[in-house]
């Protein structure tokens, strides 16, 4: 298993927002985590990603426990994610946004880099390279030296994408790629998920709130529900099983 | 017109020593958001650091260029350490805490240092003199060999800085963390080490500002930081507090209306119209004349 959540839970105050989940994303999978509004679906990335740190249980990356390592060592470690709400580095142009996420791979000292020795060139001309083939595979070549907080909004879910790549992660951790996005965009960025996920050999786990999507291209998907998991399995298991209708469908809606 | 190029000199040499000291508050807000107040005490204690190399290296004795260029680059490291050391001890601790427990920390660090230089040093310690001081007058203005240094040592330091922070990938970092510091540590950027280096960076440049300051003012004080600290602060906050360009084009902007008051109207109205200045532009532009006004989301 890549990634195990082994009985996590995080309560604020009185509040639960997580409860006993168990989560295993084995390598190579892209997998699916659903649920309704205020599910605690985000709180889960944040637990992940180190920004909370778990009241209980444990979350281990390749059998190693990540808890209390902070959100700088767990992105060492091989986690990278996007944001529910946009975080780009706004003032800074959308080639250096990615070219930054390399920063940890990038080894020369800051006299070299004043002074342009060869490491720090040769990395960074590496560097540009490595970001330029990534924004070119995700569309966004030829705006590669605008702004980035000139991008229209679904350019930026890209960049972001393109920009947590950039990090070399083994986990990519997808929070509602396809918000705001028509039917046709969120599907073609979920073609891109899933390609990302067979070119880059990369472990996907993603939030959606669009479920046609998410079933058509996750191999399992776990449900959530007020912080705790109510189901877990295939898509089909997933689409007939009756606790998932009721609690994230509603009665109303069919799946 | 001799009086206004007179005043010109003058106050272009004062605003470039402003916006030295103010590079180190834009530059701490951009990434913290927060107001480093123990940033003048960094500038203050510049000065002893200056006094004290010299003294104990013997440039104080025998004077040299090579000697003021040692005392320099040491003095600047002196406070680059400094200013790491105030920020891993102070501020580090408190980061989660809050911005106004962090400033009223800062309040606390700068009346620590002062109070502390007072008890170590005491008061007007004499700056021996390192530089010969040649003044040359060119068609009635008079131009001083430290008017010259002061240009040229900070429109080398701001291209320095400039070069850094635009071209390097430490810089790239540095703008990274004070555009989102959440996403920096997310991508694996190490936020803890890039917000020190912000503190050496600024802490450099108000090193290099004390050293030319007590070079023009022979005399080394724990109360020396309050004024320019002070003043480099508003013009900081006049450029667009955040903005590297802001702070320098508002420091130099202080810097010229403070002699030009001096020199057409009376020195002792030169503070009160520098504080006036900044009621007036805050006024008129809140986000200051580079910034960007950012209305609170609700």
């Amino acid at each position: 298993m890549l990634l195990e959540l082994d009985k996590a839970g995080i309560r604020f105050g009185g509040l639960r927002a997580v409860q006993d989940l168990e989560l295993k994303v084995a390598q190579g999978a892209l997998y699916g985590l659903i649920g309704p509004n205020g599910a605690g679906k985000t709180t889960v990335f944040n637990l992940i990603t180190g920004i909370y740190s778990p009241s209980e249980g444990d979350i281990r990356l390749s059998g190693a426990s990540i808890i209390g390592k902070g959100p700088v060592a767990v992105a060492r470690a091989g986690i990278a994610r996007t944001f529910q709400n946009i975080r780009l580095f706004g003032g800074l142009s959308v080639l250096e946004n990615v070219t930054v996420a390399m920063f940890r791979h990038q080894h020369a000292t800051l006299l070299e880099a004043v002074f342009r020795g060869p490491r720090y060139a040769r990395e960074e001309t590496e560097a540009t390279a490595a970001a330029m083939e990534l924004l070119a595979t995700f569309g966004l070549g030829h705006v590669a030296h605008l702004g980035a907080d000139e991008l229209p909004y679904g350019l930026r879910r890209r960049l972001e994408i393109a920009r947590a790549l950039a990090t070399r992660p083994r986990l990519l951790l997808l929070d509602e790629p396809a918000a705001g996005m028509n039917p046709s965009e969120a599907h073609e960025l979920m073609h891109l998920i899933r390609w990302t996920r067979d070119t880059f050999a990369v472990t996907i786990l993603l939030i959606e709130h669009h479920m046609p999507v998410v079933m058509g291209i996750c191999e399992r998907i776990a449900v959530l529900d007020h912080g705790a998991r109510i189901a877990e399995g295939t898509p089909a298991e997933i689409r007939n099983d009756p606790v998932v209708i009721e609690a994230y469908l509603g009665a109303e809606v069919p799946a | 017109m001799t009086l206004f190029v007179q005043q010109l000199v003058n106050g272009l040499s004062l605003g470039a020593i402003y916006a030295l000291i103010a590079l180190g508050y834009t530059m701490v807000y951009g990434t913290l958001q927060m107001i480093n107040f123990a940033h003048s005490e960094v500038f203050m204690m510049g000065g002893f650091f200056a006094l004290l190399i010299a003294k104990y290296s013997g440039v104080a004795d025998a004077p040299s260029v090579a000697g003021v260029i040692f005392v320099a680059v040491a003095t600047m490291l002196a406070t680059a350490a400094l200013g790491v050391a105030i920020e891993r001890l102070a501020y580090r601790p408190l980061r989660k805490s809050g911005r106004l427990n962090m400033l009223i920390t800062a309040i606390g660090m700068s009346l620590l240092l002062q109070n502390g230089a007072l008890l170590v040093w005491g008061t007007n310690v004499p700056f021996p003199e390192l530089l010969p001081r040649t003044t040359w007058v060119i068609a009635g203005v008079s131009v001083s060999t430290n008017n010259v240094l002061v240009f040229s040592v900070t429109i080398v330091l701001m291209i320095a800085l400039h070069h850094v922070v635009e071209r390097t990938q430490v810089g790239r970092a540095m703008r990274a963390v004070s555009a989102s510091r959440d996403a920096a540590a997310l991508m694996g950027i190490p936020v803890d080490r890039i917000i020190a280096f912000t503190f050496a960076l600024g802490s450099i440049l108000a090193g290099a500002a004390s050293m030319l300051w007590v070079l023009d003012n022979p005399r080394v004080d724990p109360a020396m930081g309050i004024m320019p600290g002070l003043k480099a602060f508003v013009a900081a906050v006049l450029g667009g507090i955040g903005s590297i360009p802001g702070a320098v084009a508002g420091a130099i902007l202080l810097g010229l209306c403070e002699t030009m008051v001096s020199g057409y109207v009376s020195s002792t109205w030169r503070d009160a119209v520098a504080f006036l200045l900044l009621i007036v532009i805050l006024l008129v532009r809140p986000a200051g004349l580079f910034g960007k006004f950012v209305p609170e989301k609700v």
